[in-house]
């Protein structure tokens, strides 16, 4: 069973060092080999998350959370006040969902998500988190000079749009809710969900769809 | 405790490495969604978020600033199974176990899902002990300095 000693982990993180082979690729075959070997998991169990995560679950959960949130104020109502359950309504809680935070993007006021400490993300509804969101300069810059960030990823705040900055924990994850933009009057949820962008769910993304371009 | 993790406000980093860093799952290497499998299929006994997150705290900094993150996950998962038991340092060293044992049974894509549909941990731990500070109290932080061995 697990140890919970730090310096034992840290000890064999030494040890490791020097005895692994260097190309990810090699060293994910000897843990994986390692793994099937001792019985500890089958290689077709494998080949079945990975349908799961690139077939069933990902961005397109949240797409669909926030279409419903913009068509049934009732639905947004639930979200905003418990977003771990109202997602129970699409059957979509799972891996790191059992506390989340929604927070709504205004006129006046934009969400940002952040882990500064790790990776932590709504996986059950918005999938594995791409890999600019676990790099060290997006987690190290996010709470210090969010508006610098999002002027990277093309988002120019006017000054007068305030910004604030969720770093999400272990147990608490965040979904942004993005405005609906204008032109979109009379779109069924399918049409919706289908402009709402991963980035705008984190809130590395503002204006979607109807209004871009 | 301090350690190379807590990147919040660090200052020196450059610009965000959106271009070669936007893909979504689907759009991984190989290797990666490989990873990403093996971690959901929990190959150490024991395993909690706090631990495995801890785990990774404690790698060698340069790796942890240079890897990229599932090779990070990756060599955590190796530290995890060998602390926990299940394959000794000289097996991992080797690559292979000592005697295989019997082979796991495979699961469906449907299993799968129900699988990460369970795993909503609520975290809460019911308390009756009354918070030590309310919202707006003044108080006053000191670093607190611990010997990393």
């Amino acid at each position: 069973m697990s140890s919970f000693d730090s310096d034992k982990a840290a000890s064999l993180h030494r040890e490791l060092h020097s005895h692994l082979p260097s190309d990810p690729a090699l060293r994910v075959k000897t843990l994986e080999s390692l793994a099937v070997e001792r019985g500890l998991v089958a290689p077709e169990s494998l080949d079945a998350w990975i349908e799961a995560f690139s077939e069933h679950i990902g961005p397109k959960r949240g797409a669909r959370v926030v279409a419903r949130s913009w068509v049934d104020p009732a639905f947004r109502e639930r979200l905003l006040a418990d977003a771990a359950e109202a997602i129970k309504e699409f059957d979509f809680q799972g891996s790191a969902t059992g506390h989340l935070k929604a927070v709504e993007n205004t006129d006046d006021q934009h969400n940002l998500v952040v882990c500064t400490l790790c990776s932590c993300y709504p996986f059950s509804i918005l999938g594995m988190s791409p890999a600019w969101y676990k790099s060290a300069e997006y987690r190290s810059r996010a709470v210090r000079e969010p508006r610098a960030v999002l002027r990277e990823f093309g988002v120019t705040l006017p000054e007068e749009v305030g910004v604030r900055v969720w770093d999400s924990t272990a147990e608490l994850r965040y979904l942004v809710i993005p405005q609906r933009p204008t032109g979109t009057e009379g779109w069924d949820e399918d049409q919706l969900a289908a402009i709402v962008t991963r980035n705008s769910m984190i809130g590395t993304d503002r204006t979607l769809g109807a209004e871009k371009g | 405790m301090d350690g190379i993790h807590d990147l919040g406000g660090m200052q020196g980093f450059g610009p965000i490495p959106i271009k070669t860093g936007d893909r979504d799952f689907r759009d991984f290497e190989d290797w990666e969604k490989r990873l990403y499998a093996m971690h959901n299929s929990r190959p150490a006994r024991g395993i909690t978020i706090d631990w495995f997150r801890h785990a990774i705290e404690r790698m060698q900094p340069g790796d942890y600033l240079t890897f990229p993150y599932f090779k990070k996950w990756c060599t955590n998962w190796l530290v995890l199974m060998i602390d926990d038991g299940v394959v000794s340092l000289d097996e991992v060293k080797a690559g292979h176990v000592d005697t295989p044992g019997p082979q796991a049974a495979p699961i469906s894509v449907e299993q799968a899902l129900k699988i990460n549909a369970r795993s909503d941990t609520c975290f809460e731990v019911p308390s009756d002990v009354e918070p030590a500070f309310r919202v707006d109290d003044a108080v006053r932080t000191r670093r607190v300095r611990r010997r990393i061995t």
